[in-house]
């Protein structure tokens, strides 16, 4: 599932989100037209990296957009600003930023973040006690199991998303070949995210419930150095379509351009991805052989 | 070891740190990411000073402490997760765990040494963080308890967390000052400058390592233990992850390897200067923060080697000269001397007895069926060519060998295939061919780890070394680093250190060999004293004229076999030595003088 909703439009909508949230009533009495903070917390060094930049250049534009339009107009007209932490490359970094963030900017009025769900766990944490509201688009299920009243997550969760993906999956694949698959191959990296949509898949009855048999299951520990082994067992397997759950974006490009090596592109091996597929990178470097 | 005024002077110090960080937390910063950030210095300082307890005193590098960390990490969420085990409980649980980890990693890991061990001990982290993702732990958070936080450690108030983090750090500090000032540390000391000597000197250093892996994992899980506590989210990549282990190591390094304040000073520069970066650069210029804080690790290596804290210590020392090690003045000696337990007298019977000792290496047959009776009292000689096989004997009898046959009784106890330490212990000290002294410890201190095999309590071990000292003549140099003696005066201190150990009987290899005339003397004399007051001697030698005065029984190696044996005057006149010696000519020569 490909999807057409790319990262900018997405967090341009979680900007906007963010002025729907309760906790801005309280704010907006006394802002008038004082500066509006919304944080962003995101891996702006290490190898998430690309996403986090993508993260804040949505941002930027969706606030630029906004206070071009003369900026809140509930609020008289009161622009927003941009508060950007770095969440590197480990949970103590991210918590870090949540903690500096928080105690730098005491009129920050929300914010989102941090992509990896791991180190959005650990800046809500944070974010939480501060009564903070935060926007997340990460999606295991922890995020939200927790009984958290400030955190607010805008994709459907993992195990959601594993049980309803796979009907549409089918559907497109059976629209795209002729017939209704019977076999599935999995290529996942085991970060957080992908094994809890995993997780529902095999022992959720996912696959079951929806007749497939997985013969090919592969789990990866990101990065990968090379994909050679993965989509040879695909090849030789022969899956009716390849779910492709990876979360990093160099990992997803070594996959795809195997698959393209061994001629398993360009329709002949239908392909259902989420995570880092769905980046702009690689939907503008891969369409043709992906399509 | 230092002594009782040094180490109260070092609890002093700790009082007034904990004092100044607890000013710190509560007077000065006012932010709560401040105190979050001065928290983690002190749990860093935690681990680091774990991994210096046993990588910093026993010189066995540690790759892998991220090991112990993740165990004590894991278990506090596992714990309160699925057991709803409150931290107070499981943070004092991960000691246990983590001792245990030290101890399941360090029994096939002490088989390896140096680079071979380091980078053995970097697959422990990898392979549990693999294990940990395996069981599907790739996330856990601490659940919130908004009903009994006390209960569960999750305080609204920063400041309690850099309090707990410094408890633990004071208590790690102490457990460190502790070692330090006990044959522990000692013994560590001697294992990384000279690990055989160590364990001939009856120092039982396998015990000793894996006490201390067992010491050093349980500090460390416990600081992971808490560190869980403070992040409230735990991952594999966090907790195993190779930055944990460099970080432990880094901090160490930075500050000062060996000493009890190296890491505390390692991680309140390092820790807040990575943060500081991440902070300031990390939104601005993604990345470059790393490279900043790696460019001022290097320049601090470069500018002081050996840590910040040696640094400035030789820097004190060279302006306050009347604070160096001063030699011990020998007037003071003789009040604290105990007198050095002469051996029970002779009984006449045998002592040390080799049955049809052989051992092969490949296809060289180094011994071949050596019988050798030594009686008690006897000052026996062992003489041979180059490669007669004369050392490797001794490396059996004293264990650093295992011979392929024969049995070796020693006072009628089989000691055959014993550990070096073990036979020490048993009553059998030993020097060596090219000596092997702890060159960066004191004279006196070489001689104490010698002692700490006779001795239960390290105070009498003192007075044992000081007594084994004045019975070589050596007492005048006892504050003198080993590594600045001359031969001399360093065979004299291997002799000390074996005779410290209250030997039976005392294995000397070529103590003699490249001494001028006038010490030669020297050390002649003090044998024959040690043998007139009862100590039985094995001898090898090369320098036939000193032996044959000295020594009251010859046995002669040639090729791995025993060849002669017999009073020296005699030996010296058997054809098959002077074969063996000069070659066949000087055989002839001899039987027919007029030639």
């Amino acid at each position: 599932m490909t999807s057409k909703i790319t990262r900018r439009s997405v967090t341009a909508g979680l900007a906007m989100g963010a002025l729907a949230t309760p906790g801005l009533g309280i704010v907006s009495g006394r802002a008038q037209t004082k500066a509006v903070k919304m944080a962003m917390i995101a891996p702006l060094s290490g190898p998430w990296a690309r996403q986090g930049q993508l993260l804040r250049q949505g941002a930027e534009m969706a606030i630029d957009e906004i206070n071009q339009k003369g900026g809140i107009e509930k609020l008289g007209g009161a622009k927003f600003e941009l508060v950007v932490g770095d969440a590197g490359d480990n949970t103590e970094k991210a918590k870090n930023a949540a903690q500096r963030l928080l105690s730098d900017q005491p009129d920050l009025i929300g914010g989102f973040g941090s992509w990896l769900s791991s180190f959005t766990l650990a800046v809500t944490e944070v974010t939480e006690r501060a009564e903070l509201p935060w926007l997340t688009l990460s999606y295991s299920d922890a995020i939200t199991n927790r009984g958290f009243r400030f955190i607010f997550q805008t994709s459907p969760t993992a195990d959601w998303q594993a049980a309803e993906t796979l009907p549409t999956a089918l559907k497109l694949a059976e629209a795209a070949t002729g017939k209704r698959p019977k076999t599935i191959g999995v290529i996942q990296d085991n970060t957080a995210s992908p094994v809890s949509f995993g997780r529902q898949l095999r022992e959720g009855g996912g696959l079951d419930k929806a007749g497939l048999k997985p013969v090919v299951d592969q789990i990866f520990t990101p990065p990968l150095s090379d994909a050679t082994p993965l989509v040879d067992k695909v090849r030789s397997a022969k899956p009716d379509f390849l779910l492709l759950l990876t979360s990093a974006m160099p990992d997803c490009k070594l996959v795809l351009e195997k698959l393209d090596e061994f001629k398993l592109t360009k329709g002949k091996l239908p392909l259902v991805g989420n995570g880092a597929v769905r980046l702009p990178r690689i939907v503008e470097d891969d369409r043709p052989r992906i399509a | 070891m230092r002594t009782r005024a040094e180490s109260n002077r070092q609890r002093w110090a700790i009082l007034a740190f904990a004092v100044a960080i607890l000013l710190l937390s509560f007077a000065v910063l006012k932010s709560a990411y401040y105190q979050l950030v001065l928290t983690q210095v002190l749990l860093w300082a935690v681990l680091s000073l774990a991994w210096n307890v046993l990588s910093g005193y026993s010189g066995y590098f540690s790759f892998g402490h991220a090991a112990f960390w993740g165990l004590g990490a894991y278990t506090v969420a596992l714990g309160m997760m699925y057991f709803d085990l409150t931290p107070w409980i499981s943070i004092p649980l991960c000691s246990v765990v983590g001792g245990a980890a030290g101890a399941i990693i360090g029994y096939p890991t002490f088989r390896l040494r140096g680079h071979y061990f380091a980078l053995a001990m970097l697959a422990y982290p990898l392979a549990t963080l693999c294990v940990f993702q395996w069981l599907g732990y790739q996330e856990l958070t601490l659940p919130m308890k908004r009903d009994a936080p006390l209960l569960y450690m999750q305080f609204a108030d920063p400041r309690l967390y850099v309090v707990l983090a410094l408890g633990l750090l004071v208590l790690a500090l102490l457990i460190t000052l502790w070692v330090e000032n006990s044959r522990f540390g000692m013994s560590l000391l001697a294992i990384k400058q000279n690990e055989p000597a160590a364990e001939a000197a009856g120092i039982d250093t396998w015990r000793w390592k894996m006490l201390a892996l067992m010491l050093s994992g349980a500090i460390a899980a416990v600081a992971g233990g808490l560190y869980a506590v403070l992040l409230l989210v735990v991952t594999p990549e966090t907790v195993f992850g190779m930055l944990v282990s460099a970080q432990a190591l880094i901090l160490a390094l930075f500050g000062g390897v060996g000493s009890l304040w190296g890491p505390v000073i390692g991680a309140m520069v390092l820790v807040p200067l990575a943060e500081g970066l991440n902070a300031e650069l990390g939104d601005v210029l993604p990345g470059i923060q790393g490279v900043v804080y790696g460019v001022a690790i290097i320049v601090i290596i470069l500018c002081a080697p050996e840590g910040v804290y040696w640094r400035v210590l030789d820097y004190l020392a060279r302006h306050r000269p009347t604070r160096r090690v001063q030699p011990i003045p020998a007037a003071a000696l003789p009040s604290n001397i105990a007198p050095l337990p002469r051996p029970p007298p002779a009984r006449g019977g045998n002592l040390l007895v080799l049955r049809d000792i052989g051992i092969s290496f490949g296809g060289l047959r180094a011994l071949d069926g050596i019988d050798l009776i030594v009686p008690e009292g006897g000052l026996y000689g062992i003489i041979g060519p180059n490669g007669a096989g004369k050392t490797t004997l001794f490396n059996i009898i004293n264990g650093f060998l295992s011979p392929d046959r024969g049995a070796i009784t020693f006072s009628d106890a089989p000691i055959t295939n014993l550990r070096p330490s073990q036979v020490c212990r048993r009553g059998i000290g030993r020097t060596f061919q090219v000596v092997r002294a702890f060159s960066r410890m004191t004279v006196l201190e070489n001689v104490i780890v010698g002692a700490f095999a006779g001795e239960p309590d390290d105070a009498s071990a003192r007075r044992m070394a000081l007594s084994a000292l004045d019975r070589v003549g050596l007492s005048a140099q006892a504050g003198t680093i080993a590594g600045g003696l001359t031969t001399r005066e360093l065979r004299l201190m291997e002799l000390a250190r074996a005779l410290a150990s209250h030997p039976r009987l005392l294995l000397l290899d070529e103590t003699l060999a490249g001494l001028s005339h006038d010490d030669l003397g020297g050390i002649l004399a003090v044998i024959r004293q040690l043998h007139d007051d009862g100590m039985t001697v094995l001898i090898i030698e090369h320098t036939m004229q000193a032996m044959v005065r000295l020594v009251d029984h010859f046995t002669v190696l040639d090729h791995g076999r025993l060849i002669a044996e017999g009073r020296p005057e005699d030996v010296v006149r058997d054809d098959s030595v002077i074969e063996a010696y000069l070659g066949r000519k000087w055989v002839d020569r001899v039987a027919s003088p007029a030639k």
